[in-house]
């Protein structure tokens, strides 16, 4: 097996806003040719991270290193090969479709001839082409992500960035945005693409790092991470006077198998993959501790529900 | 430079197609030029008031007043001199003219001032300076036309003068041939008188033989004394004619003595009316003064030679009235003769004793008479020489008059020269006209400058931080600036895009001025465009770091407000520099929008190049590169805090 050196490595990255830190120590790396998904909540800091990985934003601690080169080194030259297609829609209502598109390709240094090639290509490839005369305001929501994306690529970069392309699109926009991501990474483009959804890194991602609060839960890939958590149920647990530490305590010194237990409310969530039995020693426990049952209930979790389990956690 | 012209290209079509703000930039300058301008242009002075006060009304501050009024500025009187100085102090009157009782270089007129009221006292200042020169200037011109008047006549009496003495030397000729002619006449006039036929000895021996001889004797003294007689008449008549003869040329003499006089005060005349403080007038007059004084003193003399030969001619006619009167005494003698003689004859009867007496008598009267008829040939004898010196007298004098007539003939011809001079040459030697100061401005274009300077600052300041603060805003920021693409790209196409529209802008400012308002402005374009540049930069600049400074939209367009609003306020735009604190003054001579004004006032006011100013240009750099480098230094900045 020939081992593939990374396109972006990323260690210890640590970003801070007026003394806050919004990025802490975060290491993974991004192999080239792939989709690589960073999933979090919203004020996770993914934009964060994307914006330090272009060279937006100076990392306080820790480097991005680029083909083995630290980004910081030719700042200019990582801008000309990265694209960045943003959560916002990063280009101007004031200016037409392809006034937008023809402004960006000058400020990349292009040559007018290869711009206007482009902008054909790139239209015709987000199905834009028929409204390239259009002032961007007077444009649909999905439409102005598509053109946002033909703007990131107008200078065919290397790496393209997408953060949150799908926010705010339909299913069928949605999934008209796959094809089009899909089809980009197919011609040799290396992706990093932001997201809260699962279902998104499921569908494109090979690797995905799950960040939040800054921090990184986990990195891997995305068939990991589905076996890793798709195994437990979920056992949804409420009592009184509600000594949760204690009792999940006390589920463990019997060997029972409990990767995670998270809380929410007033309730315990224990992740299991044999819930009938924990529920049976949970009904010995509670007799045991006197703790008088409230409410119990049992559930198959999604990729999501983990994703969102273990982001809770960090709460 | 591609690079520059997309953003430029990017930011002019942003700025036209969002409506609100091009309206508000482009078209709000205008609003505010046309409205100023308006009210300035009408109305303007109609509220101002100036107070005057003089000592003594004459028709030349009359005239002044009258033009001053002529601009539409209300002119109060007051019989006061500090009740109108109070009325500036009371606010009654924006400023008070004091008149001095005599306009001239040490009496001057005083303007009384209240510094802090309104700027419009300045315009106003100006505007009365400009009457005030234009004034003294025609009074100046009169006086000197009174000047040249005198010098004019002085000329023509000189001319006169010369002529007369034209006149004088061929009478003194005449005289001099009149004279020969008389020492001639009295040559030939042989007062040898023949007293042998007036012999009595004849007689007395004659009779001794009786009275015989008493006839003859009476027939030979009758001849003699009868041609004695003749003689002594022609002499006298001749003595007649000669003293009229002599009269007649001393009228002659007298009235050129007259003339020579008038000349002479004439001269001096011209030296006292010369009070000008011009300087070319007085050197002019200072040459005329010099030659003036010469031929004074040359006409002085020649008076003095004419007193002589009228001294002369006076005693000539007194030795012809003594010579009249021994002729007359000599005449009476012949006849006294004539009278014994014809006792003589009528004593023949009578005895030898008697005879003998009357004859006795006879004989003394000859004696008498022989010895007058010596004293008068004496007398002849040195009224002869007297003539012949005075005629050689006045061959001298010919000689002296003959250079007095070159010497007048000289001046005449100076004054001539004077008096082709016009008036206003001598005032103003070297123009052409007499042009008051900064002749073709009105009132608007004394804060014109200003006017401009403000609108150029609140269109800079807020266009550019406008610009900025949109771009900032703009989600398309970000993908600006995660282009290659250097910060000095953006900053410097921001920069360009302002100042072309601040060009665009003064240009239609100044034609809008240029038409509507009467202000020359096009003859000094390049100028005012080079200054724009300075002044246009400098509030680009704030106007960007406000931007880039401030958070949201509303704040910075707050801030540009707020800031603009401090420099106007601290320029002598409100209040003049001359009547702020001491430390707040500090503050407004390196405030840019006052130093701003200072430029274009040199552009637009005195014509002159912004160079001129080397400090201020200097100073105004100087604000251009600290606020250039500080709105860099704040876009590197601003990329933390884009969300
Ligand atoms: N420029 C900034 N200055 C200060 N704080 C910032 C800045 N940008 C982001 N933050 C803070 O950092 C944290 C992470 O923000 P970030 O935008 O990276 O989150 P995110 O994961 O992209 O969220 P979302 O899914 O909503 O886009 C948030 O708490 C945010 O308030
Ligand atoms: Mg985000």
């Amino acid at each position: 097996m020939v081992v593939k050196a990374p396109l972006i490595e990323i260690k210890n990255l640590t970003k801070e806003f007026n003394g806050k830190q919004v990025l802490s120590n975060i290491s993974f790396n991004i192999m080239p040719g792939q989709i690589f998904g960073i999933i979090g909540q919203s004020g996770a800091g993914k934009t964060t991270l994307m914006r330090t990985l272009v060279g937006f934003y100076k990392a306080d601690k820790g480097s991005i290193i680029f083909r083995g080169k630290n980004i910081r080194d030719d700042i200019k030259y990582i801008r000309s090969i990265f694209g960045f297609c943003t959560q916002e829609n990063a280009f101007y209502e004031e200016l037409t479709v392809m006034e937008n598109m023809r402004y960006f390709g000058r400020l990349y240094g292009l040559q007018n001839k290869l711009i206007e090639e482009r902008i054909e290509e790139l239209l015709k490839l987000v199905e834009l082409f028929e409204h390239r005369n259009k002032l961007a305001t007077e444009i649909s929501g999905g439409m102005k992500r598509r053109l946002d994306l033909a703007c990131a690529l107008i200078h065919r970069p290397h790496v393209l960035i997408l953060d949150e392309p799908t926010t705010g699109l339909d299913p069928l926009l949605k999934k008209h945005m796959w094809t089009l991501i899909k089809r980009i990474n197919q011609i040799g483009t290396t992706i990093v693409i932001s997201t809260h959804l699962m279902e998104e890194v499921e569908v494109l991602c090979n690797d995905v790092a799950i960040i939040s609060n800054g921090k990184l839960l986990v990195v891997g890939t995305t068939d990991q991470l589905k076996n890793w958590y798709s195994r437990n149920e979920e056992i949804h647990l409420e009592t009184y006077p509600g000594r949760y530490q204690q009792i999940v305590k006390a589920l463990k010194s019997y060997n029972l198998p409990i990767p995670y237990v998270t809380h929410e409310g007033h309730k315990v969530i224990i992740y299991t993959p044999y819930a009938e039995r924990v529920l049976h020693y949970i009904i010995h426990v509670l007799e045991e501790m006197n703790e008088r049952l409230l409410d119990v209930d049992v559930n198959k979790p999604s990729l999501n529900e983990v994703f969102e389990a273990l982001t809770k956690r960090q709460r | 430079m591609k690079k520059i012209l997309a953003v430029l290209e990017k930011n002019f079509k942003r700025l036209v197609r969002s409506k609100v703000s091009a309206l508000v930039i482009f078209l709000g300058p205008f609003f505010l030029i046309t409205i100023i301008g308006l009210a300035f242009n009408s109305s303007g002075l109609n509220n101002v008031v100036i107070g005057a006060h003089a000592k003594v009304n004459n028709t030349n501050i009359e005239t002044l007043l009258n033009s001053i009024r002529s601009q539409d500025i209300n002119v109060r009187m007051y019989d006061d001199g500090q009740r109108c100085i109070n009325s500036v102090v009371d606010g009654d009157t924006n400023l008070c003219i004091l008149f001095p009782e005599k306009i001239d270089a040490s009496n001057k007129i005083q303007f009384h001032v209240d510094y802090s009221r309104l700027n419009l006292v300045f315009a106003v200042l100006k505007i009365i300076s400009a009457e005030v020169q234009n004034q003294s200037s025609k009074i100046g011109e009169d006086l000197t036309k009174d000047l040249l008047s005198k010098v004019k006549i002085t000329a023509v009496t000189m001319k006169s003068s010369s002529d007369v003495l034209d006149n004088m030397r061929r009478n003194a000729n005449a005289l001099g041939y009149q004279l020969t002619n008389i020492t001639q006449q009295l040559d030939k006039m042989s007062l040898s008188m023949d007293f042998s036929k007036m012999n009595t000895t004849e007689l007395r021996n004659q009779s001794k033989e009786g009275n015989k001889g008493v006839k003859s004797f009476k027939a030979s003294m009758d001849s003699g004394i009868a041609k004695n007689k003749k003689q002594l008449e022609s002499l006298d008549a001749n003595l007649k004619s000669d003293r009229v003869l002599l009269a007649d040329k001393k009228d002659v003499i007298m009235e050129l003595k007259r003339n020579v006089s008038i000349v002479y005060n004439n001269l001096s005349c011209v030296d006292k009316t010369y009070i000008f403080a011009n300087r070319n007038a007085s050197q002019i007059l200072d040459r005329l003064k010099q030659s003036d004084k010469k031929d004074c003193a040359l006409l002085f003399s020649v008076m003095k030679v004419i007193d002589d030969n009228i001294n002369d001619l006076n005693d000539i006619d007194k030795q012809m009235v003594d010579a009249q009167a021994m002729i007359t005494s000599a005449r009476q003698d012949l006849l006294d003769m004539e009278r014994q003689s014809r006792l003589v004859t009528n004593q023949t009867t009578s005895g030898i004793t008697e005879l003998n007496a009357q004859l006795d008598d006879v004989d003394k009267t000859v004696a008498d008479t022989k010895a007058r008829i010596a004293q008068l040939n004496k007398s002849k004898n040195a009224l002869k020489q007297q003539l012949g010196m005075i005629s050689g007298k006045l061959s001298t004098n010919d000689q002296s008059f003959a250079e007095l007539k070159g010497n007048l003939d000289g001046i005449v011809k100076n004054l001539e020269n004077v008096s082709m001079i016009t008036p206003d040459s001598i005032i103003n030697p070297l123009a052409t006209e007499i042009k008051p100061l900064q002749k073709n401005k009105t009132k608007l274009s004394y804060i014109f400058p200003g006017l401009l300077v403000l609108v150029i600052m609140f269109v800079s300041v807020l266009l550019s931080s406008t610009l900025v603060m949109k771009e900032k805003a703009s989600k398309a920021f970000f993908r600006n600036l995660i282009s290659p693409t250097s910060d000095f790209t953006f900053i410097f196409g921001n920069y360009l895009t302002s100042i072309i529209i601040i060009y665009v802008q003064t240009i239609i400012l100044i034609a809008i001025g240029s038409l509507f308002f009467n202000v020359r402005l096009f003859p000094i374009i390049d100028g005012i465009l080079i200054s724009i540049f300075f002044i246009g930069s400098l509030f680009i600049f704030l106007g960007m770091l406000i931007g880039y400074m401030f958070k949201s939209e509303e704040t910075t367009t707050l801030a540009g407000i707020f800031i603009s609003c401090i420099l106007f306020l601290f320029s002598s735009m409100v209040v003049p520099i001359e009547s702020m604190q001491a430390a707040v003054a500090m503050i407004a001579k390196v405030n840019p929008f006052v130093l701003s004004e200072a430029v274009l006032r040199q552009v637009m006011i005195f014509e002159g190049s912004p160079f001129k100013l080397p400090l201020l240009i200097m100073m105004l750099s100087g604000y251009i590169i600290a606020l250039a480098a500080l709105s860099f230094y704040y876009l590197k900045f601003t990329k933390e805090k884009i969300d």
